[in-house]
């Protein structure tokens, strides 16, 4: 049994935007209530707080959890960060696959992927470039030629 | 050879011009600046022409659109051309036609006319593909030509009309005092509008005499809104057997026939290949009286607000596996194989638990807070609490009977959802996705909540409870081959670690993300 695990980057990627998530916040928020020290210091302690917590428990988590694999003609996710969930979607009834790169990810070599089904559709962040381009070619030529996986 | 493209139902221009009256504004718009501008009615008819040519616009914009739609109904399937400068034209192949449905309002049988509805996969949840009115018998030939493609010579007709008894039973269960509350409250409202204040002031002067001559000692505030929900309810109720008065369905080799309605009458047809999953539904009283209704889900089904889902309308469980044998042999339910444990009703209970206690409570607090209007809250609370007690026995009753089966390729999936408790019979190949979602506190007993998503054009989600998260692998094949094995042995008890992630402890070797293997 294979399973595909989300290479360490991942994790760098989505602590890098935690902390430009919060020194930008804080830079806003300095600027803006610079007149009101006690609400300044209480916003920046709560940013401060924010990003130990992404930091240091939410993105750890997510990444430790996140892991998928074809079994038995289905595309199985493992993934959550405090509820726990495993996701199965059906092969044949996948729709269609999506890659999507922002620019951050570029650099690292990473790909979200979007999984269309019927009425549902699953993402799965991250992920490495050839896994990603795997997942989506394996997709589409199984739902394509009903390979046995 | 071609066959000849028809035009709809020239009733369809009153459609379209409703679609241009948007262009009134101009001469709305002349006549107020006129007003403003102190004008007197000679200047204002002195430009009567342009707001006649406006309406002369409206009516040859609907005209032409009306002119440019025509439709070809071929064995291949229906072809559909209109527009004059930017044509379209469509073609829906039999083959992907899943409902098609008839539509006979009361306000079009006075012209002939009926409202032909088609739906594929393809569009949103919410609007049918395709909807035309059409003359009724070039409507009733579409129909027929495709019932009849659908049958086979082989295959004998099956036919089911079920006693009114029943379909009262059914009207009861699918009335909701909201929607009938929501009638009155526009009715009233727009009384005054309408009538003139005076009128309405009436009807709610009436409104309020009534209510204080039979309140019987209760505050009238009280009576009025328990009137109100009666009333409301009673309203729906009739409205429901209206809608499912005359209602037979019959089954084809390959169709599911239903016929219903009393002043509107409905035909719907859906390939039988493609109903997604039948779903038997109870409510609290219908659970009392052991009866069981049978819905059926497919893509242009019971779409429409006034459209109509029921297969089976009321019937005790004897008569209605009998029925379902007859009309739909492919589904049938099998007992439940994975259920709940005993420990799970405090998970089953606290949703409806929470307001049940809260209410008396805020009752309580606020009658001490406000003496002089503590009667009224008392009703108010004791009011209130019935929907919560409702709601509560029917998560007890959904206790004792959820959980999943399965034979071969078709889940039975047993849950409640609302006031309602559904069983639901679901081809595999019918599943979308399945979520098996575990909360910290479900880790300690290791069990899980299953949504089941079906194929839908909208998100359609099965919530069944507090189930084993190894049995639900087992039974949805979605467990490792090398995981250890389940169900039986004991378990032992989780850590601290386990208990943060519970599905690692599951489906892999516990590893802390920061002793990770990184990639290779």
């Amino acid at each position: 049994m294979n399973k595909t695990v989300l290479p360490a980057r991942a994790l760098l990627l989505w602590r890098l935007r935690a902390a430009a998530a919060a020194f930008l916040a804080s830079f806003f928020l300095t600027l803006l209530l610079s007149d009101f020290s006690f609400w300044c210091r209480l916003s920046l302690i709560l940013t401060g707080v924010a990003f130990l917590f992404f930091f240091c428990v939410f993105y750890p988590l997510k990444y430790t959890k996140l892991t998928y694999f074809f079994h038995s003609e289905q595309l199985i996710v493992d993934c959550g960060v405090f509820y726990s969930r495993r996701r199965v979607i059906p092969l044949e009834n996948i729709q269609y696959v999506t890659l999507l790169r922002t620019p951050d990810m570029l650099p690292f070599g990473l790909a979200s992927v979007m999984v269309h089904s019927v009425g549902t559709s699953l993402y799965l962040p991250c992920l490495r470039f050839c896994d990603a381009q795997d997942l989506q070619e394996t997709c589409v030529r199984r739902r394509k030629e009903g390979e046995i996986p | 050879m071609n066959l000849p493209e028809h035009h709809t139902h020239p009733i369809s221009l009153v459609q379209m011009i409703w679609r241009f009256l948007f262009l009134l504004i101009f001469p709305a718009a002349r006549g107020f600046l006129t007003a403003l501008s102190g004008g007197n009615i000679a200047e204002w008819l002195g430009g009567a022409w342009k707001d006649i040519l406006i309406i002369l616009a409206i009516l040859s914009l609907a005209f032409v659109q009306w002119w440019c739609l025509r439709y070809r109904w071929e064995p291949a399937g229906l072809f559909i051309r209109r527009g004059l400068l930017f044509r379209r034209r469509l073609f829906i192949p039999t083959a992907k036609v899943i409902t098609m449905s008839l539509t006979y309002p009361f306000y079009l049988k006075p012209v002939g006319g009926v409202r032909l509805r088609v739906d594929t996969w393809a569009g949103t949840g919410k609007s049918t593909d395709i909807s035309l009115i059409l003359p009724k018998k070039a409507a009733q030939n579409i129909f027929a030509s495709r019932t009849e493609a659908l049958a086979a010579k082989d295959f004998s007709l099956r036919e089911y009309h079920p006693k009114g008894l029943y379909i009262t039973c059914l009207s009861a269960i699918l009335s909701s005092s909201f929607a009938g509350v929501l009638f009155f409250a526009t009715f009233i409202s727009q009384t005054g509008s309408l009538l003139g204040q005076e009128f309405a002031d009436r009807i709610t002067g009436t409104f309020e005499r009534l209510t204080r001559a039979i309140a019987w000692g209760l505050p009238p505030a009280t009576v009025a809104l328990a009137y109100l929900v009666v009333f409301g309810w009673l309203y729906s109720f009739v409205r429901n057997l209206i809608r499912h008065g005359k209602f037979v369905v019959r089954r084809q080799k390959d169709e599911l026939q239903i016929d219903s309605g009393v002043v509107t009458n409905r035909s719907y047809s859906i390939r039988l290949s493609e109903i997604n999953y039948i779903d038997i539904r109870q409510s609290l009283l219908t659970k009392l009286l052991g009866l069981y209704s049978v819905f059926v889900n497919a893509v242009g089904y019971g779409k429409e607000k006034d459209d109509i889902s029921a297969m089976i309308p009321a019937n005790l469980w004897d008569r209605l596996q009998r029925h379902l044998h007859l009309l739909l042999p492919e589904f049938s339910a099998s007992p439940r194989q994975v259920k709940p444990n005993a420990g799970a009703l405090f998970r089953f209970i606290l949703d409806p638990l929470l307001p049940t206690l809260a209410i008396p409570a805020a009752g309580s607090i606020l009658s001490v807070l406000f003496p002089s209007w503590a009667d009224f809250i008392h009703s108010i609370a004791w009011m209130s609490m019935i929907p919560c007690l409702w709601f509560l026995i029917v998560r007890l009753l959904d206790f004792f009977s959820s959980g999943i089966g399965r034979q071969g390729d078709m889940f039975t999936l047993r849950y409640s959802k609302g006031s309602q408790l559904h069983t639901v019979i679901l081809p595999q190949s019918r599943i979308s996705q399945v979520v098996l979602r575990q909360s910290p506190i479900q880790a300690f007993d290791r069990r899980c909540d299953l949504l089941v998503y079906s194929l839908s054009e909208k998100k359609n989600c099965h919530h069944i409870r507090n189930l084993d998260v190894a049995q639900v692998m087992e039974i949805f094949c979605c467990n490792e081959e090398n995981v250890r094995p389940i169900i039986c042995g004991p378990k032992p008890l989780p850590s601290w670690t386990e208990y943060l992630h519970p599905f690692s402890h599951y489906l892999r070797p516990w590893k802390p993300f920061w002793k990770k293997p990184t990639e290779g």
